[in-house]
């Protein structure tokens, strides 16, 4: 039987880790790849690295991130890059793509599937192209939605500022029915609010669709997690902020979900 | 010292195996020179795609003529994914295409027992040995398991030549081997401790 993964998201703004709030707020956390040492030691099932720089700039002006005599990477495709060289996990990337080009590069770089967001749903058309190119298990289509109950749940785009009539039920079978491998579902208003996730949304969107569904935003606690699967049908939980701020996190969240009896690796 | 041919058709991306195998202590390259093979004590043949695109592209290359070759003479060689695949003497998808025949046996469709085991077989999956294997001693866990990717797979798990099986709705072909040519369904370089512990063993004890 395939495991249920548990999955740390990391969302970088210019080129830094940070702990995000609702999607406005980002805290500073530093350096992204000092991070990737910590869970390759804990043997972590798969990593997301999400890009939420509002422009084009990034930091550049370091010379922390690739270790001791390295050069100075900087923008977030060498921070991808520089993961992908030494982590030995499945690698999803997102934020900022546009077009099949983008997806190339980010594929090209080491990662193994792509999530798309914005994109899909200006250009539906454009998950049935990286699915034609790349392969569905490549194609990842992130929702981000707001709203807390099933009469006011609605898909938003642009990093969450736009909203685009959608129930996120439709739109999940939707962008499986044109070849989308997994469906990364974000609440964005349990972002950072440590409340355990939405369980009616995550519910409603497995129930929708028959690809893998990936639960995101407002855990707070290693109970939250399994929740998402046993309680929400969903394949996989993720989160970001938790992985970040408490110690041995992911090996004490994996503890407590076979505690719970999921079946993890 | 070991050092390691990853042979590149220019199908797929090898970073990772290369930095794996790196990772380990060894040394790798990357190679698509028929020609070049001999001065590699260890071979590694990954994949992602189709059969015949795979077979296509080795043959273009004249690769699979200097896979064989290399094989007959005894040489370490390990498939990977659609490189394990490719051993076999015929491959189904997109209609029946000839493999490099170094394991005997045909790759099909996998047949999961109910449609709640879908299609590609995509995620981390225990393994379960059969009978010894070099390329899985010393595992770090006790139940070692790797991550999959892929929708067709070797067809005969009774086989003599298969060393491991994983589940999806039924037996599945994990690992194959016969003498010095090996295959494994999974992705060693996406595996995690275990599968860097198998591609340590492919180098040191294969």
């Amino acid at each position: 039987m395939l495991k249920h993964r548990l999955i740390p998201v990391l969302f970088l703004k210019h080129g830094w880790l940070v702990r995000s709030e609702g999607f406005e707020h980002h805290q500073n956390l530093g350096n992204p790849i000092a991070q990737v040492d910590r869970y390759n030691a804990w043997n972590v099932d798969e990593l997301v690295y999400i890009d939420i720089t509002p422009d084009d700039t990034y930091d550049t002006k370091r010379d922390d991130l690739g270790g001791a005599g390295s050069v100075n990477p900087g923008t977030f495709l060498d921070i991808v890059q520089l993961v992908a060289s030494r982590s030995f996990m499945p690698l999803t990337v997102g934020g900022k793509i546009r077009t099949l080009e983008d997806a190339r590069q980010r594929l090209r770089l080491g990662a193994d599937k792509i999530t798309i967001n914005t994109q899909a749903l200006v250009d539906p058309d454009f998950i049935d192209a990286c699915a034609r190119e790349f392969g569905s298990q490549a194609v990842v289509v992130g929702i981000d939605v707001r709203g807390s109950s099933p009469d006011s749940y609605e898909v938003f785009s642009h990093s969450a500022r736009t909203a685009t009539g959608w129930r996120p039920a439709e739109w999940s079978a939707e962008a499986a029915r044109r070849g989308a491998g997994e469906i990364l579902l974000n609440a964005v208003d349990r972002d950072g609010a440590g409340r355990g996730y939405d369980l009616e949304l995550v519910r409603a969107v497995s129930a929708a669709t028959p690809i893998p569904v990936i639960a995101l935003g407002g855990v707070g606690d290693f109970a939250h997690f399994g929740k998402a699967i046993s309680i929400g049908g969903a394949q996989a939980a993720a989160a970001g902020n938790i992985f970040n701020f408490k110690e041995h996190s992911y090996p004490l969240a994996k503890r407590q979900m076979k505690k719970e009896g999921i079946d993890v690796r | 010292m070991a050092m390691a041919g990853i042979i590149d058709s220019g199908i797929c991306n090898l970073s990772s195996v290369l930095n794996a195998v790196r990772l380990l202590g060894f040394e790798a390259e990357s190679t698509s020179e028929p020609d070049a093979l001999s001065r590699y004590s260890h071979l590694i043949l990954p994949g992602v795609g189709s059969f015949p695109k795979g077979m296509a592209s080795l043959r273009a290359l004249g690769m699979d003529q200097a896979i064989v070759a290399a094989a007959a003479a005894g040489k370490p060689l390990l498939g990977v994914c659609l490189g394990m695949q490719l051993l076999a003497d015929e491959g189904a998808e997109f209609g029946p295409t000839r493999g490099l025949a170094l394991i005997p046996g045909k790759v099909d469709l996998l047949q999961p027992s109910s449609a709640e085991f879908r299609l590609p077989h995509i995620g981390w999956n225990d393994v379960k040995l059969v009978g010894e294997s070099r390329l899985f001693r010393d595992m770090p866990d006790p139940v070692p398991s790797f991550y999959f990717v892929h929708s067709y797979g070797f067809n005969a798990p009774a086989a003599a030549e298969v060393s491991a099986l994983t589940d999806h709705g039924g037996a599945a072909v994990a690992a194959v081997e016969k003498d010095n040519v090996f295959g494994v369904q999974f992705h060693p370089e996406k595996s995690q401790r275990c599968g860097l512990a198998l591609l340590k063993n492919f180098m040191t004890r294969c």
